[in-house]
């Protein structure tokens, strides 16, 4: 675009005039009754926004959770996998909550005729705590825990479980054919 | 009559615009003390003025409404982080131009304008009567065309000359003012105001000689 270097006083004066011909655009009155009347909506969601409690139990939330992301985030996951597990249907029938931590095998009630045909769950330490005064070096001084948790069915239905919650990892799989309802303990760590 | 006249009272920095801030800063103090429809008269006071600054940025009458809005809304929700050490007004206008800025920036590919209707006045009239000393054309159309010319003109600017010398020329700030609002200083704000007036002056060259 070209155009001069230098204009006179009196260019610029007609250019300001003509510029300031722009205060003219203006709105009329029933754009400012619509103007006020969405702002006023807007300025009161803003105020409810502001005062929300779940917006101060959100970053209150937020707060907790970076002053504490490791122990929060173990902790739901186990909380996530405990209850994963105890949704299941294999834990009903007399027995609502089971340590997958215990090495006895389970009994289902043997009157209840709906878990006659339901999975079990047996759970074997594969990595049994050392003696207190004795040192175990069958894994690493951090190694995870681990169980094996074996389903068992008199069908014997080829089913495998993986379940994961860390820090502990559940691993299943194997059925034993002909098993009857009675737990048994399979499986050892040269399975895996 | 006369083209050359004063158009509209210039907003000077001055002891009214001080006082002005004062009694701005008295009524943020009580929305700040949980007065919130003590706003409202801050609205009332900015609504026109924030809306024609960013009407000239954008030249879009709906896009300046809604970015009006979200300015004063904006205001509204970070009210409490206004400490006064700049006027209310300056910070108000910071950031109906960052609202603005960021708004341009997201939609340049797309932008279209719609004006507002050009309103007639004393001076409405000079003007026009001096252009008929060079052109018989019919009056309303001769303002649409000299709307449409001059807004052309405007958008031709970059976003910063057009904010300086909208600031400047259309809403009336001072230099300090202007460089207040845009984080710039004295001397760059003068540098960008003559580049931008030397631009319109050949833009608008048929209209001014």
């Amino acid at each position: 675009m070209l155009f001069k270097k230098t204009f006179s006083p009196k260019d610029d004066e007609r250019l300001r005039h003509l510029v300031q011909l722009k205060r003219q655009e203006k709105p009329d009155e029933a754009f400012w009754d619509k103007f006020d009347e969405e702002m006023r909506s807007k300025q009161l969601a803003a105020l409810v926004r502001t005062q929300s409690w779940y917006e101060r139990v959100g970053k209150l939330s937020i707060l907790i959770a970076r002053k504490s992301a490791a122990a929060t985030a173990t902790a739901s996951i186990l909380a996530l996998g405990v209850f994963t597990v105890s949704q299941t249907d294999y834990f009903t029938g007399g027995q609502t909550t089971t340590s997958l931590t215990q090495t006895e095998p389970m009994h289902p009630a043997v009157d209840d005729a709906s878990a006659i045909d339901q999975p079990i769950f047996v759970v074997n330490d594969l990595h049994p705590q050392a003696e207190a005064n004795e040192v175990d070096f069958s894994y690493g001084i951090n190694a995870t825990p681990s169980y094996e948790i074996n389903a068992l069915t008199k069908k014997s239905i080829p089913v495998n479980y993986q379940i994961i919650a860390e820090p502990k990892q559940f691993t299943a799989g194997h059925i034993n054919s002909g098993t009857d309802l009675g737990a048994k303990v399979i499986g050892t760590w040269s399975h895996f | 009559m006369s083209v050359i006249k004063t158009i509209t009272k210039p907003l000077v920095s001055s002891p009214e615009r001080r006082l002005e801030a004062d009694e701005d800063l008295v009524i943020v103090r009580k929305i700040q003390a949980g007065d919130v429809d003590a706003f409202d008269s801050l609205i009332l006071k900015y609504r026109e003025r924030v809306y024609s600054v960013i009407y000239n940025l954008t030249s879009n009458r709906e896009d300046a409404s809604d970015l009006t809005q979200e300015t004063f809304i904006k205001a509204f929700q970070s009210i409490n982080r206004f400490k006064g050490k700049s006027s209310f007004f300056t910070w108000l206008y910071r950031i109906a131009l960052n609202t603005s800025l960021t708004h341009l920036r997201k939609n340049k590919l797309r932008r279209f304008f719609s004006f507002e209707k050009m309103v007639e006045e004393d001076h409405t009239e000079g003007f026009i009567e001096n252009l008929k000393t060079e052109s018989d054309s019919d009056k309303a159309a001769l303002m649409t065309e000299l709307q449409e010319r001059l807004n052309d003109a405007f958008q031709k600017l970059s976003v910063k000359h057009r904010t300086v010398i909208t600031l400047f020329e259309i809403d009336g700030l001072s230099h300090k003012e202007i460089a207040d609002i845009v984080g710039t200083s004295i001397g760059t704000v003068r540098s960008r105001l003559h580049y931008a007036k030397q631009f319109l002056q050949g833009e608008l060259k048929d209209y001014i000689r």
